[in-house]
């Protein structure tokens, strides 16, 4: 009769696996985690004003861009929905990305039209 | 510093990557994670930086999925005349490969409890596979592991107990 695993065992197993998993990671992968570590660890190494002003000033052109495409919207081009709040935050603070892909929007927007 | 994040990078790029299904965008958040606490804690006692790391960690996995949503959300807002999906263009995001599903021959050569652990964890509530990887294969205490994930000790138990429980089940016959 087989017999099942304590509770330690079956915990000891599943981490050995995982272990093995990191473990074996393929090296491209780990190089760039290499390369991540050690761009974080250069943190260390900057003034401190610098790591605290940078923020500062993304949230800022996150802030102005947010205004930009609400006055964009007040245009008439086409209503502001019922966005929660908390959108707006998320958007505002880390979703640079995104709204430099608003560019991409609206020429795909023109691009639809115009088709 | 950096030797305590190389003992953690491997282990939370796997973690960010069951939560998040891909790797890309998880080394995304590890580095953001090791990039926080390098700005922010760097000064605070040692022994505070494992569950410091895990806890930005687990706010950044987080907000990646708030950002995903929201991004969906604004997406589909700012494309008002796209009203019919019959005539919709595809979205490029729903047809490309999900890194998840590996083909055939990239599993080939995996162990096969690995994949079905791998399997299973995905297939976890996001609060039990976190307690499960902080507890079980980081080794965080209780404390550790509530202070990780914002939540009390108690909630840490019952989740790890619920995920062993599922794991047990799931993985019978593959975990000897």
């Amino acid at each position: 009769m087989k017999r099942e695993p304590s509770g330690q065992e079956f915990t000891d197993r599943l981490k050995g696996l995982l272990d093995a998993d990191a473990k074996g990671m393929d090296e491209p992968t780990a190089a760039r985690l290499r390369s991540a570590r050690r761009r974080a660890v250069a943190e260390l190494d900057r003034p401190h004003w610098i790591a605290g002003w940078l923020p500062a000033g993304g949230l800022a052109t996150a802030a102005l861009a947010v205004l930009v495409l609400l006055m964009w919207q007040g245009n008439g081009v086409s209503p502001v929905p019922d966005m929660p709040a908390g959108d707006w935050e998320i958007l505002a603070v880390g979703e640079l990305e995104l709204l430099e892909d608003l560019h991409f929007y609206d020429w795909l927007a023109d691009a639809d039209t115009a088709g | 510093m950096d030797s305590f994040l190389a003992s953690v990078e491997r282990r939370g790029l796997r973690m960010a990557e069951l939560a998040i299904g891909n790797r890309e965008d998880a080394l995304d958040v590890v580095q953001d994670a090791m990039l926080m606490l390098c700005r922010r804690y760097a000064g605070r006692d040692e022994s505070e930086w494992r569950p410091l790391f895990y806890r930005i960690l687990q706010n950044r996995i987080r907000d990646f999925h708030r950002r995903r949503v929201v991004s969906n959300r604004f997406r589909t807002w700012l494309r008002p005349w796209s009203g019919d999906p019959e005539t919709d263009p595809v979205d490029a995001m729903q047809v490309v490969a999900d890194p998840r599903n590996d083909g055939p021959e990239s599993q080939a050569g995996r162990d096969a409890a690995m994949v079905q652990l791998e399997t299973a964890l995905r297939r976890l509530p996001g609060r039990q596979q976190q307690v499960f990887l902080l507890r079980i294969w980081e080794g965080l205490d209780v404390n550790q592991t509530a202070r990780a994930m914002g939540c009390s000790a108690g909630s840490v138990k019952t989740h790890l107990a619920r995920a062993l429980q599922t794991l047990r089940t799931r993985l019978e016959g593959y975990v000897p």
